[in-house]
């Protein structure tokens, strides 16, 4: 039949094709070039200029971008074969990631370097050292591309004028009672609408940093001292959460029950927004938004507590797996991204601090709302912390059982020692389940 | 033989005098399907005043933004590399959905007209890989092509299309099963084989059903971006993907301006071959019988 | 797909199989394997494994990174049982499967009815309404979070014109029909399969009906809606499968962005595959996180099993070589030999 034969024929032909496409990729591209692959944000924060300027130094690396997201990076360590950098936040995955063997130790490579050496790095990168049982101690496992104080707050000046309220002081830190009052007084509301919003706090970027930099602030800490355990319940813990209750309960900005639809950004540029929390990288979201330029303030940290701290919560930044094939071209990127011309640039754009001290002479200070962010932030760096985190759970799996928690506390209407123990309930099975599987 | 009867198809164009109620009924009809289009209508319209507004005015209820941000558009197309995340996103979804469509028409025709032992059993499972989550089989899926190599090039798409689609399996097998027993009986009394029956009758007859199948098809693979995320590099990868990670500041926030304008390019590709195959389904079908 | 009506000279009997050459039966199965082949291929190696991977990770508690796990048994599935997320979540995701998918093919064959009609501009019509089915899901959760916006969306705008109370539409209780309005607006994917299928019922047998005195609704109900039953039955099937595994409308309309969009959702929107995907990537549960696939692969397996029983009463399938031979074998089940 001439009909199965057709069919056959297909048949045949894609495997035909599917066998020689397997056997072309198999042969390489050649014995001289390899291929560097990248999981990371291109063309935003990995731009082609770095990359062009890269490819002129070692023209015979060629780079692969992949597509930035757990599930392929999952896939491909099961598959056996990860991606030679991969990104991720330093502030929070660190001992994660070095308890359970997948990150490369870098201190061999950045005792050889000339280019990243210890002198020159900024203070934030201890978040990427861990020596086996403390973050910020200890061999360096990554860096951050750039990073930012995180607890700080930028203040949208026609919100207050309109509500004839004094903006915070850009030194002297306000206590998180002062703000939420300071918020009460500047929100704009009539029924479920809005007009403007009084605070958004500095939760945006991570739940879990937040709340562990009130918990460190007022002396406390969410876990115990091996880190296999949390407790919520503690007081420090329970008053951070009862904090964000009463910010909830006061109805001065959005919450993880309430979210802003268009983003927090859209609203403190439309003049909607009197308080956000965001640290100096939002200066660069600022530089696109001429309209706000003339009316910002960028204001110090808040204190939760009786230690003054203002941690940068994420550090983002690039490891490289143990299991990489192309360990030594990753670290030549390395060099050439963190310590060379692409670093110089990001510092120059204003949309984060350099990882490389040195390069703090770049950051942009033409406009006056530039110069006084910057005043603002060197005067910041001093009351930088390190946030510690556990090795035996997924910071994910911390954010999530927080953000869950809060979800329903706010609709059911719990109260802060009921949502301490549903955070405590789902965490401590995974502290243990993780401590086993690392064991 | 000729048909006996020579009846013009529901939908296609009636020569018929017009009764008194008719107008009436037409006018009120034209109505109803204006308001359903309207309200259709709204949250698309709502994206495109998005893609024009500037970022201040996201927040803003006004329909119309005060200029016309065109730039969005500009930033929508240079933001990411659109132009060649187009052309691989086409290639993919026409070899895909193309492949599917007759895949799924030969296997559906096999369900639906013949018979043997063990059949209804493979059809329960046919049905049944509808119920797979997609997150069931990504990750070990992608385990068995990096394994034969075939991760960042683009056979697995040829695959997925030539194993067919349980979807649109079902859809033919129905479509087909309710054709009646006469024309495939004398086509066999006549010495055609199956293949020749289903390709010369039944094919032709499920035109209306091809078309939907493409179209669905297309859409879907036009808007799948969990495979090309993990099968394709970023620099070859499709604009679903380029889509939805690619508008982001250097912080990673998203410009939801370049989002929307994005959007509206996004969705043309996919309109027009609705528009153009629609024609599919006007056109009904008067078949000619058995010869 | 309209058949001619077949003058008497060429009706066949219906147990025509038996007169035929001998082998017919073997080759008949032959082709059908031959048929059925690339997708069976398909299956096996892209499906059938896949499947037992997931399988095989249910019993284990793998975290998704790490070189160690352990076998657990079937602790995983007690642990389902144990889950207030995972049974408030069934919950939910039962409530929008009812509502929406006898929603989605009313209205979507509805629409097709109307846009079967010959009316001028007929064509814009139906792509309006499939439009909708095609925008990219980012930008339609986007759309209509901007819309249903408490501050800056139209409705509150004009409640406020109106002077309405605003309500907050994207929180609990409200947020739950937002998702099933953003669902329903891509009814326009039903209305295509039931508009192939209304292009396939003959006109004259519409005709003949009206000629015999029926009014338009009588046409439909006793001649299109049966004939249209197999399609029908489709939308139903499919309908049922994807709104057990719905989760991106609801995963976009939470959060805008954030690593833990998954657990942000609002109690109402907490749908079951949202807390599997939560399982997965936000806590790493990998092995618990693939029990609760399978077990909701069987919860489908067998509701659509059910929903097949049941509906061999109501859809009529004109006749195909199955039917033929249940008639012939002298069965009148569901399934009714032409006429």
């Amino acid at each position: 039949m001439s009909g199965r034969f057709s069919r056959r024929r297909l048949l045949a032909g894609a495997a035909t094709a599917a066998g020689v496409a397997a056997v072309s990729s198999a042969c390489g591209s050649g014995a001289d070039s390899t291929t560097l692959t990248i999981m990371g944000n291109h063309p935003s924060e990995i731009t082609d200029s770095d990359v062009a300027g890269f490819s002129k130094k070692y023209p015979n690396v060629k780079i692969k971008f992949v597509t930035n997201s757990v599930q392929l990076l999952t896939a491909m360590f099961a598959a056996g074969d990860p991606p030679d950098i991969i990104r991720d936040q330093g502030v929070q995955n660190t001992p994660y990631l070095v308890k359970r063997d997948l990150a490369e130790d870098l201190a061999p490579y950045f005792a050889k370097s000339t280019v990243l050496t210890d002198d020159k790095i900024a203070a934030v990168d201890d978040v990427w050292r861990y020596d086996g049982s403390v973050q910020g101690k200890g061999p360096r496992y990554g860096l951050a591309k750039d990073y930012s104080q995180d607890a700080m707050l930028w203040c949208n000046l026609r919100v207050f004028e309109k509500a004839k309220v004094e903006p915070p002081d850009p030194t002297t830190p306000m206590s998180y009672e002062e703000m939420l009052d300071v918020a009460k007084r500047i929100t704009r509301r009539k029924g479920a609408q809005y007009s403007a919003y009084g605070l958004y706090p500095p939760f945006d970027v991570s739940l879990s940093a937040g709340v562990i930099n009130m918990v460190t602030s007022a002396g406390g800490s969410v876990f115990n001292s091996d880190y296999t355990k949390v407790d919520f319940s503690a007081p420090e813990a329970k008053s951070a959460l009862q904090w964000y209750l009463d910010y909830a309960d006061a109805q001065v900005g959005p919450t993880v029950a309430r979210p802003l639809a268009a983003g927090a950004a859209a609203a403190f540029f439309a003049d909607q927004l009197g308080m956000v929390g965001y640290g100096y990288w939002f200066g660069g979201e600022v530089a696109s938004n001429p309209q706000v330029q003339d009316h910002v303030r960028f204001v110090t940290a808040p204190q939760f507590g009786s230690t003054r701290t203002s941690p940068c919560f994420a550090a983002v930044g690039h490891w490289i797996p143990k299991t990489s094939k192309h360990k030594q071209e990753a670290w030549n990127f390395f060099e050439w991204y963190f310590g060379e011309q692409p670093a110089i640039d990001r510092a120059k754009s204003g949309w984060g601090l350099p990882g490389i001290t040195a390069m703090n002479a770049d950051l942009p200070e033409t406009k006056p709302y530039q110069k006084q962010a910057l005043d603002v932030q060197n005067a910041e760096f001093s009351h930088m912390s390190v946030l510690k985190y556990s090795p035996y759970v997924a910071f994910t799996a911390l954010d999530a059982s927080l953000s869950q928690a809060f979800v329903k506390g706010l609709e059911s209407g719990l109260s802060a020692g009921k949502l301490a123990d549903l955070v405590n309930d789902t965490l401590n099975p995974l502290l243990e389940q993780g401590k086993e599987l690392v064991a | 033989m000729s048909r006996a009867v020579e009846a013009p198809v529901v939908g296609g164009l009636k020569h018929r005098p017009a009764r008194p109620g008719a107008i009436a009924g037409r006018t009120g009809l034209y109505v109803l399907l204006v308001i359903v289009a309207l309200i259709f209508l709204v949250p698309l319209l709502w994206l495109l005043s998005l893609s024009l507004k500037s970022e201040g005015e996201l927040s803003t209820p006004s329909w119309l933004p005060k200029t016309l941000q065109w730039s969005n558009f500009k930033d929508a197309v240079t933001l990411i590399p659109f132009g060649k995340y187009v052309t691989i996103s086409v290639f993919l979804a026409i070899v895909q959905s193309g492949l599917a469509t007759l895949s799924s028409a030969l296997t559906g025709f096999g369900f639906a007209r013949l018979r043997a032992r063990g059949k209804r059993a493979l059809f329960l499972v046919v049905v049944a890989t509808l119920m797979l989550p997609q997150i069931v089989t990504v990750i070990p899926t992608y385990l068995i092509f990096a394994r034969v190599h075939l991760v960042y090039t683009y056979w697995p798409w040829v695959l997925w299309g030539l194993a067919g689609s349980a979807f649109l399996i079902f859809l033919f097998r129905q479509t087909f099963a309710s054709i009646p027993m006469d024309l495939e009986d004398a086509a066999i009394i006549d010495g055609c084989g199956y293949f020749r029956i289903f390709w010369r009758i039944f094919l032709p007859m499920a035109k209306a059903v091809l078309v939907a199948g493409f179209v669905l098809s297309f859409t879907a693979a036009w808007g799948d971006f969990i495979t090309p995320s993990l099968f394709l590099d970023s620099d070859h990868t499709t604009l679903a993907v380029g889509l939805s990670g690619g508008y982001t500041t250097a912080a990673g926030t998203p410009i939801y301006t370049a989002l929307a304008a994005g959007s509206v390019l996004y969705v043309l590709p996919v309109l027009i071959l609705f528009i153009v195959a629609q024609r599919g389904f006007i056109n009904g079908f008067v078949t000619s019988g058995l010869k | 797909m309209t058949t001619a009506e077949a003058p008497a000279a060429i009706r066949l009997p219906a147990d025509v199989q038996t007169t035929a050459p001998r082998g017919w039966k073997r080759y008949r199965a032959r082709t059908f394997y031959a048929f059925v082949s690339p997708w069976l291929a398909g299956f096996i190696l892209l499906t059938l494994f896949p499947l037992g991977y997931a399988l095989w990770l249910s019993f284990t508690n793998f975290d998704g990174m790490t070189g160690h796990y352990r076998y657990v048994g079937l602790q995983n599935y007690a642990d389902i049982f144990r889950d207030p997320d995972a049974l408030h979540s069934l919950g939910r995701t039962a409530l929008y499967t009812v509502i929406t998918v006898p929603a989605a093919i009313i209205i979507g064959t509805a629409l097709a009815v109307l846009v079967n009609r010959p009316v001028r501009g007929r064509a814009a019509f139906r792509a309006i309404f499939y439009l909708p089915a095609v925008v990219p899901i980012v930008a339609s959760a986007l759309c209509f979070k901007m819309l249903f916006d408490s501050d800056f969306g139209l409705l509150n705008h004009i409640f406020n014109q109106l002077h309405l109370q605003t309500i907050q539409w994207l929180a609990d209780p409200l947020v739950f029909w937002v998702m099933i309005a953003m669902t329903l607006w891509g009814v326009g994917g039903t209305m295509i399969i039931s508009l192939a299928g209304l292009q396939g019922i003959p006109g004259e047998l519409i005709e003949a009906a009206k000629v015999d005195g029926a009014n338009a609704w009588r046409a439909f109900t006793r001649i299109s809606l049966p004939l249209l039953s197999p399609i029908i039955l489709f939308e139903v099937i499919t309908g049922v499968i994807a709104s057990i595994q719905a989760f991106i409308p609801a995963l976009l309309l939470s959060i805008q962005s954030g690593t833990v969009a998954a657990t942000s959702v609002p109690q109402s929107n907490y749908l079951f595959m949202i807390h599997a995907y939560a399982q997965y990537f936000d806590y790493g549960r990998f092995g618990y996180a693939s029990a609760l696939l399978w077990a909701l692969f069987i919860l489908i397996l067998v509701l659509t099993a059910v929903i097949f029983k049941v509906s061999g009463r109501a859809v009529f399938y004109e006749s195909g070589p199955d039917e033929a031979a249940q008639a012939a074998a002298g069965h009148a089940t569901g399934g009714k030999a032409e006429r």
